[in-house]
């Protein structure tokens, strides 16, 4: 260890009690005072960094971790809850999307529809398919085939949203057709009201109701309809 | 099914709580030990009385909290030491305080106290003027009385690193205090 290495050693060390370094320091009085006073500049750095806690933190940590212990003990119990109230949430929004009220809602708008315009299943038109596409075509859809014979056709609001409205000629009267593209449903709905009878199909793009008359067969014109419409956009 | 879960928190409570008995008495005797020793590292390490009383209460609340992974109470302190240097790490992820201009000014929680000598309180400022990085290995070496392999363990720093920055944080507090004596010394004259 030479000169400049004991000097480096005794900065970064001055209690090393690294036998070399003793060795060095005990060969001259001048190397051992050296050491002495860097461990008096040691003294002074531990008096300095004496600084003094603030008063009565010790309990203070104690208390601490007595109330820390304890919001844990309550996370746990909030951590339940918040299990069982997420179940609870996920419940209700299932309940709400995929109850009969919901679906209510709907067959009521398609039905209010059709007793509001009760004077579209006397019309008569005989139109032909395309006068159908040429309305469909504003709501993106088309009619690949015949669906049978046409007595209405014409765009209007369903609930404020797009829609068409038309009326086809079943076995013993008028089966009103009304397209919905904005009416998203998961599987058919029902429908059942004192004077008519029907459903509501789900589509590629929203859906479509079909309502005739008690007695009415509508099976022909629902596979007619399911068979022929596509939605190009 | 939820009142057997409860029943069975319960029932189970007799031998937890005895545990927890010797559990509160060890962790007490840590905070009585070393409460003053982990305050002096957290205020050398920022600087601030609050700040540094929170980061002691943090340090703590997570040593509770993973008490079982203390096997050896004699390393106790070193332990202690590395949850306050993650917890003071964390702080930084949290909050980015504008404390960078704080090396350069005197520490406001440093003010000379009565009966405080002129060598201890310019040694202070000097030592909270020195970068963390010199700073730090000279607080675990003369506050935590830890050898420069331990130093070298508890800072993940090879340990040639920690002498050569022992040697400069000594070096410069020397040069701080001998200029102070030389301003004194033109003052006198």
């Amino acid at each position: 260890m030479d000169d400049l290495e004991f000097r480096r050693r005794a900065y970064a060390e001055p209690n090393s009690d690294d036998k070399d370094f003793l060795k060095n320091k005990n060969q001259s009085l001048d190397n051992a005072h050296f050491v002495d006073e860097l461990k008096t500049l040691d003294q002074q750095i531990a008096d300095a960094m004496q600084v003094e806690p603030p008063e009565g933190l010790a309990e203070r940590i104690k208390l601490n971790q007595q109330l820390g212990k304890h919001t844990q003990k309550k996370k746990q119990y909030q951590f339940m809850f918040s299990i069982a109230a997420s179940v609870l949430i996920v419940m209700s929004v299932v309940f709400i999307f995929l109850s009969p009220s919901n679906n209510d809602a709907l067959s009521k708008i398609v039905l209010s529809h059709i007793y509001d315009e009760l004077y579209h299943l006397e019309e008569d038109h005989q139109y032909p398919i395309d006068r159908a596409n040429l309305a469909l075509a504003s709501l993106g859809g088309r009619f690949k085939q015949d669906i049978g014979e046409i007595r209405y056709v014409g765009a209007c609001d369903i609930d404020k949203k797009p829609g068409l409205h038309m009326v086809l000629e079943g076995e013993k009267g008028p089966v009103t057709v009304i397209m919905m593209p904005q009416e998203k449903i998961e599987k058919a709905i029902k429908i059942t009201d004192p004077r008519f009878q029907g459903s509501i199909q789900p589509t590629a793009k929203g859906s479509y109701a079909i309502v005739a008359v008690k007695g009415e067969e509508i099976a022909r014109i629902k596979h007619a309809v399911n068979s022929s419409l596509s939605w190009e956009f | 099914m939820m009142k057997i879960f409860f029943l069975g928190n319960k029932n189970a409570a007799t031998p937890v709580s005895e545990g927890m008995v010797s559990k509160q008495q060890r962790f007490d005797a840590l905070v009585n030990a070393l409460y003053a020793d982990i305050y002096r590292y957290a205020f050398w390490l920022t600087k601030n009385q609050a700040v540094s009383e929170d980061l002691v209460q943090d340090t703590y609340l997570r040593a509770w909290r993973s008490f079982e992974s203390l096997k050896d109470e004699k390393a106790a302190k070193a332990w202690l030491i590395t949850i306050l240097r993650r917890e003071n790490a964390r702080r930084f992820e949290r909050y980015q305080p504008h404390l960078v201009d704080v090396d350069d000014v005197p520490v406001a929680d440093l003010t000379a106290g009565p009966g405080q000598s002129l060598e201890n309180h310019i040694l202070q400022q000097a030592i909270a003027a020195l970068d963390i990085e010199f700073r730090e290995p000279l607080m675990l070496q003369v506050m935590g009385g830890f050898s420069a392999e331990e130093i070298s363990g508890i800072l993940d720093v090879n340990k040639n690193t920690v002498l050569t920055r022992l040697f400069r944080a000594r070096n410069k507090l020397k040069d701080a205090l001998s200029d102070s004596q030389d301003v004194r010394g033109h003052r006198n004259g």
